[in-house]
């Protein structure tokens, strides 16, 4: 199998296939001296499981705590080895994590598994410490009119509120993750350039965020948009400190996170059983599906640490709560019903 | 998509089709019916006026095809025994003779004939099939006179790392020019194996 990766990318990343992206991409201005050669799919993938907070923020239906902390506690066993538990927004802004305490208080908390929770400001990264958290992300926008919609402020505001936080954080030795959002197009904006995101995402990693997460908000996002801002990002942050967080909305998930992988990133944000809509695009899925993901990596014989049939029991909990089907096809192929 | 035919899933304006023609959606969600001639030949309609350089039409089973005035004909092989007995009622070398009678009767009539081969990267009934079973089936098919090779993965297990494989093991018989690749999205795992295949 190792032998089968090397090829792979040997003539992925051969400068003569570079210009072959462009084809599918019209939008992608690759170089062919841009895609670097010799790189190995990775051996192993960290999976970040956004599904309690991300998931279950962008469902309609708001879950009872103890189903939360329930199926926090069923990904804990499968072996995810981070899983992000709530978020410390204000519960006026997102009432859907109004319980955040409760929850952080009642999961049971696996031993190497790390439970981060979102903080936008300081006075939540204060709550998040005072109920247990020892991880906390931070949400940054590469977009202007996204940040001004979602989080009230521009891009620079927004990161000189991180560094509060980063300073605190850093005094209490707490680790910081940190989000890009809108990395491969705006709900608002369009089309946003690389060199924003590259920028964002070095800031963040400069004021001491161990790891950037590059979210295609919105999943426009192809393999060439995705190869093209990743070129851009690795020139400021390196690659081993990058995620990729992919919204599934075209279907182009997957294919997105295998020319991430490519490229050499080994750390990928999925949401068990596709959990959370889109916001911007009515009826279509947000989050790609952590089993599809595991699938595909399992498939490519990349070492994830995750049991895939006890994550799809977590899938098919979650899903017969919230009484919906679930968005993950893996799921969907393996349904006895 | 499930059950949903395969024109359709490879329509790129799916969505604006729905979204126009409510029927459509009515259909596709009931598509365990028969489908009646006349909503087929307006879906075949549709899509020709999408752009799509090339749609199946339909398929004949026994040997009308040629009064029927068809001008593009298919034959379906399978890399898989099981597969093929179940599917077909005969083995591999059984179909290919069958296959080399419609191919002879399409090259009289100057008809281009393209081969698939399902179960590429895996069978419902045997599991894993050896790539090398797959080369072997497109090989003869494509020295037989078919002009392309669709490798299907009929029940869409593949992975990028199969289809990599699998897609060496044939690529030493059948130019990569004469090749196709038919995948099915069951595991969601049909975009990063299709650009692969690109790849």
């Amino acid at each position: 199998m190792a032998t089968v990766m090397r090829l792979v990318n040997r003539r992925v990343l051969s400068s003569a296939m570079g210009q072959k992206y462009v084809a599918y991409s019209s939008a992608a201005k690759v170089t062919a001296a841009g895609v670097r050669a010799g790189q190995a799919l990775p051996e192993k993938v960290k999976i970040v499981e956004v599904g309690p907070r991300d998931g279950l923020q962008n469902e309609k239906t708001i879950v009872p705590t103890e189903t939360k902390i329930h199926l926090i506690d069923m990904l804990s066993a499968t072996g995810l080895p981070v899983i992000e538990a709530t978020s410390f927004v204000s519960p006026k802004w997102v009432p859907q994590m109004a319980d955040q305490v409760e929850v952080m208080k009642g999961i049971g908390r696996k031993p190497g598994v790390s439970y981060p929770v979102l903080t936008p400001n300081l006075k939540g990264f204060q709550a998040a410490l005072k109920a247990g958290a020892s991880e906390v992300a931070i949400f940054g926008a590469a977009s202007e009119l996204f940040s001004k919609k979602n989080i009230n402020c521009s891009v620079e505001e927004s990161l000189q509120r991180f560094e509060v936080i980063m300073k605190a954080a850093k005094e209490a030795g707490v680790p910081v993750r940190g989000y890009v959002s809108c990395v491969l197009g705006c709900p608002y904006e369009g089309k946003v350039a690389p060199e924003k995101v590259a920028h964002v995402a070095k800031r963040l990693y400069s004021m001491g965020c161990y790891e950037i997460s590059l979210g295609d908000t919105i999943g426009v996002g192809t393999p060439g948009s995705m190869i093209e801002m990743l070129e851009a990002v690795s020139k400021e942050v390196p690659v081993n400190a990058l995620a990729v967080h992919c919204h599934d909305t075209y279907g182009q998930a997957l294919a997105n996170i295998l020319v991430a992988l490519q490229m050499g990133i080994s750390v990928v944000d999925s949401s068990v059983a596709g959990l959370g809509g889109c916001p911007y695009a009515q009826g279509a899925s947000g989050n790609v599906a952590t089993e599809d993901v595991v699938y595909m990596l399992h498939g490519l014989g990349i070492q994830t640490g995750v049991d895939l049939s006890k994550l799809m029991d977590a899938g098919a909990y979650i899903c017969r709560t919230l009484n919906r089907k679930t968005s993950s096809k893996v799921a969907q192929a393996n349904c006895k019903l | 998509m499930g059950n949903v035919p395969t024109t359709v899933k490879h329509c790129l304006s799916y969505e604006q089709l729905i979204q126009d023609y409510p029927w459509l959606k009515r259909w596709l969600q009931e598509e365990k019916e028969i489908v009646p001639t006349g909503v087929k030949i307006q879906l075949i309609d549709m899509l020709s006026g999408t752009g799509l350089p090339v749609i199946e039409a339909t398929s004949f089973v026994s040997s009308k095809w040629v009064a029927a005035g068809a001008t593009e004909v298919a034959v379906f092989g399978s890399a898989s025994e099981t597969f093929s007995k179940k599917n077909i009622n005969c083995s591999i070398d059984e179909s290919m003779l069958r296959f080399e009678e419609v191919i002879n009767t399409a090259k009289e009539q100057q008809i281009p004939v393209r081969g698939y081969v399902s179960c590429a990267l895996g069978c419902p009934h045997e599991g894993h099939i050896e790539p090398s079973k797959v080369s072997e089936v497109a090989k003869r098919l494509y020295a037989m006179g078919c002009y392309e090779i669709s490798l299907g993965d009929t029940i869409g297990v593949g992975t990028p790392g199969s289809m990599l494989k699998m897609l060496q093991s044939v690529m030493e018989e059948v130019p990569a020019h004469a090749l196709a690749v038919h995948c099915h999205d069951t595991y969601g795992q049909a975009l990063p194996n299709i650009l692969t295949a690109l790849q």
